[in-house]
């Protein structure tokens, strides 16, 4: 390297904040999961192995994987619509529209779980209006059968918006040119959406699902503000497990251990999407 | 789809078109930056979204943002009393935010006043109280000399040894406080209030805090008014609470028959205790930490409950003490079983429209007992405190019967003392008046506490996970049960508790 003095500012200092920021909690998560409770009594690899034991840990993996393949396939395909519809309708003032759609971006995850909490709520929310005009009410959150739905849609509602950006920016992308010549060809309308439209974007699609599917495996705020897991476990993901395990239960091991699980299911997902979707290639 | 599809070589000609008039054609980008510029409303906007947002954060950090009071009275103490030098004249105490809180407020300027000893009184959100205590001990921090904490967590404590017992500052039980309120800082804990942990069962009982903030009990309440015009009278049993439930249902007013803390986890599992004693289990386990609430007293027990919560708001299912007491101050509910602790000054407050309508009292019994669930915040001394004597001389005052007044009087809740209790002069002032001789009686009955365990923590989550599960129809109370029993009996054996 010619320039050997940048080595501090631009190599080593990244470095350090990198390892400070990141590596060390990493490293202390995985120290912890290896002791009872609070660093109490070093057990070694016994909270790993009760773990897999634990019918709990298995019926909250099956909940995170069910609340992400809900969100992130009507992300994608809700955020795809938005954007080929404020792109294809002569709709007037398109970017106020862009605004109001960027709006829940805005919000604070959590701040959005209790907003949506007391709009779901049945007595005390709108919903209890049904009620005056002698319809049934309903609790979206505390029915077992919706409320994983419901926590869902709150989700969707904050993250469609960073679908329809993503995409709306890719549709604007496209060469006019290239929609001209293929309709001078006589290509049909639904063959230059599926071909020229569709692979423009395919590239963003993969992304996003990428970013929402991590990000959502790990998605924690939103239904913390609203169910807390319940009612009984039915929206309890591996987060929200991992949490009453170790803030509520205070045992910080063996939510460390649960943590570390995801982490590698992330790590796993992550790796395996970037390699099937092509976002990279071997 | 079909429409929109059609609708897009005619959208992306119309844009060429755009950019051309635009002069934009140069660019390799054919969408003109024109277009994606942010308009003057759509800065406005997003500033003010972002106001609204750091707004709510703000509110966030604010509410759980560490509060150091009095601090009127820490400068009042260090101005106007004789200055204190020597770190024995100085203690901290750690404790909670919120209006039970404040109640230590008016002790602790009394003692100031009297001693000349200061005293920092900081104050957390419930949730990090328990977090920060075990941060503190777990480093062996001084900062502390008196630590609270809600007595499910504080088994932890004294199984640790992270609280000195009293008997080393010559503690002797005083008839006069509520038998409750002491047991609940004995460790091991006396035999009625349950099971004692494995290792814990061959100490002798030491004294290492004390129940004050709070609670002091599950209490079942209704409106005597409504009971009037129903022509029904008082519940002895849950039986009649069901049959006064179901008479008093309107759900077109709305009128609810009944209310209680139904979400899930410690909401549900505290406030439906009492049925389940009541209904003859000792504990939900018996003395060796086996779990016996599948059985049948606990089945009919949860069976009982939800026959009476079926006439609760919808939505019961994630009620906390909030909805609880709004219910109750909207006058919309006839019965339920509040903690006074929580609720009982806004229910009784001129804002309530149940205000000097509720009679609160033991609540009914079941065909196996009559009694409560007691649960509340418990003081203590930090092992590592360096003035653990001057700590015990607030405690000390505090528990006399002069502190007892001041506390009750000016800090506006009840006395930790039954002779304070049964004086007029006390029992006449609001925020006593609702609870006398109710909670009285309460204490009376030998109130169990949440099983004392360090486990509970985590097994709480269990239990009052498939209560509510039970509650929202999800599963039949005999299955809510036995899945609970089995998820429990696995956290006991990860713990050594059972083989």
């Amino acid at each position: 390297m010619k320039d050997k003095h940048l080595i501090v500012p631009f190599v080593l200092l990244p470095t350090l904040f990198l390892i400070v920021i990141s590596v060390y909690p990493l490293v202390y998560s995985v120290v912890l999961s290896f002791f009872r409770g609070l660093l109490e009594r070093f057990i070694g690899f016994r909270n790993y192995s009760d773990i897999l034991a634990d019918s709990r840990f298995y019926a909250a993996l099956w909940v995170t994987l069910e609340f992400t393949a809900i969100t992130v396939g009507s992300e994608i395909l809700i955020g795809l619509l938005l954007a080929c519809s404020l792109a294809l309708f002569s709709i007037k003032k398109p970017s106020w529209w862009q605004t109001v759609y960027i709006v829940p971006l805005a919000i604070p995850p959590v701040v959005s779980g209790v907003i949506w909490k007391i709009l779901y709520h049945p007595s005390f929310g709108p919903l209890s209006l049904l009620g005056l005009i002698g319809l049934p009410v309903p609790d979206p959150l505390g029915q077992p059968n919706l409320a994983i739905f419901s926590v869902s849609l709150i989700n969707i509602w904050m993250w469609t918006p960073f679908a329809f950006l993503v995409f709306y920016s890719g549709i604007r992308a496209i060469r006019p040119e290239t929609v001209e010549a293929a309709l001078i060809d006589g290509a049909s309308k639904f063959q230059i959406f599926r071909t020229i439209i569709l692979p423009s974007v395919r590239t963003l699609i993969l992304v996003v699902i990428f970013w929402r599917f991590t990000a959502n495996l790990t998605a924690f705020d939103e239904i913390m503000g609203s169910t807390e897991g319940g009612p009984g476990f039915v929206t309890t993901t591996l987060t929200i497990f991992a949490y009453w395990i170790g803030f509520k239960s205070w045992d910080m091991g063996y939510a460390a251990s649960a943590s570390v699980y995801l982490l590698l299911l992330v790590a796993v997902v992550g790796s395996t999407l970037f390699r099937r979707l092509g976002i990279v290639k071997e | 789809m079909p429409s929109l599809i059609s609708k897009l070589p005619c959208f992306l000609v119309r844009w060429k078109m755009s950019n051309i008039s635009n002069d934009d054609s140069k660019s390799d980008n054919p969408i003109p930056f024109s277009r994606t510029r942010m308009t003057r409303r759509q800065a406005i906007t997003a500033v003010a979204g972002g106001a609204i947002a750091l707004a709510a954060v703000g509110a966030g950090l604010y509410y759980s943002a560490p509060t150091t009071t009095p601090s009127e009275t820490t400068t009042m103490a260090s101005s106007t009393l004789p200055s204190v030098s020597s770190a024995a004249g100085k203690i901290s105490i750690l404790g909670f935010n919120g209006a039970l809180g404040d109640a230590l407020v008016p002790v602790i300027n009394a003692f100031q006043a009297n001693t000349g000893i200061t005293v920092e009184y900081t104050r957390i959100g419930y949730d990090e109280l328990a977090e920060k205590g075990a941060s503190l001990m777990t480093t062996q921090d001084t900062s502390f000399d008196i630590i609270c904490q809600d007595d499910p967590f504080t088994p932890k404590f004294y199984e640790a040894g992270w609280y000195e017992p009293w008997e080393t500052f010559g503690w002797q039980r005083d008839s006069d406080i509520f038998d409750g309120l002491i047991d609940l800082g004995t460790w091991p804990t006396p035999e009625y209030m349950g099971p004692v942990p494995p290792g814990a069962r061959d100490k002798s009982p030491k004294q290492y805090a004390v129940g004050w903030g709070g609670g002091p009990c599950v209490n079942y309440v209704y409106r005597t008014d409504k009971l009037q015009e129903l022509n029904l009278g008082e519940p002895k049993t849950w039986d009649d609470v069901e049959e006064i439930a179901k008479a008093a249902n309107d759900q077109a007013k709305p009128f609810y028959g009944w209310v209680n803390r139904g979400a899930k986890g410690d909401p549900i599992a505290f406030d439906t205790f009492p049925i389940f004693f009541d209904y003859g289990l000792p504990s939900i386990f018996d003395d060796n930490w086996h779990v016996i609430v599948d059985g049948p007293e606990g089945v009919s027990a949860l069976e009982k409950y939800l026959a009476i919560a079926k006439y609760g708001p919808p939505g019961l299912a994630n009620y906390g003490a909030t909805e609880q007491g709004l219910e109750l101050v909207q006058g919309r509910v006839m019965q339920g079983l509040p903690v006074p602790g929580d609720v009982v000054k806004d229910v009784e407050g001129s804002q309530s429209l149940s205000a000097g309508k509720l009679k609160w009292m033991l609540p009914p019994a079941g065909p196996g007992a009559h009694t409560t669930i007691i649960g509340l915040f418990c003081m203590g001394i930090s092992t590592y405190s360096l003035n653990k004597q001057t700590a015990w001389k607030f405690i000390d005052y505090f528990l006399s019967k002069e502190g007892q007044q001041v506390y009750t009087t000016q800090g506006q809740t009840w006395p930790l003392r039954r002779s304070l209790f049964s004086d007029p002069a006390i029992n006449s002032q609001p925020w006593v008046k609702p609870l006398y001789p109710g909670s009285v009686e309460m204490f009376d009955a030998h109130p169990k506490p949440y099983p004392r365990t360090t486990l509970w923590l985590s097994l709480v989550n269990i239990y009052g996970g498939y209560l509510n599960l039970a509650l929202t129809g999800g599963i039949s109370p005999q299955d809510a049960l036995s899945k609970a029993k089995v998820e429990l009996e696995q956290e006991l054996k990860r713990a050594g508790y059972i083989p």
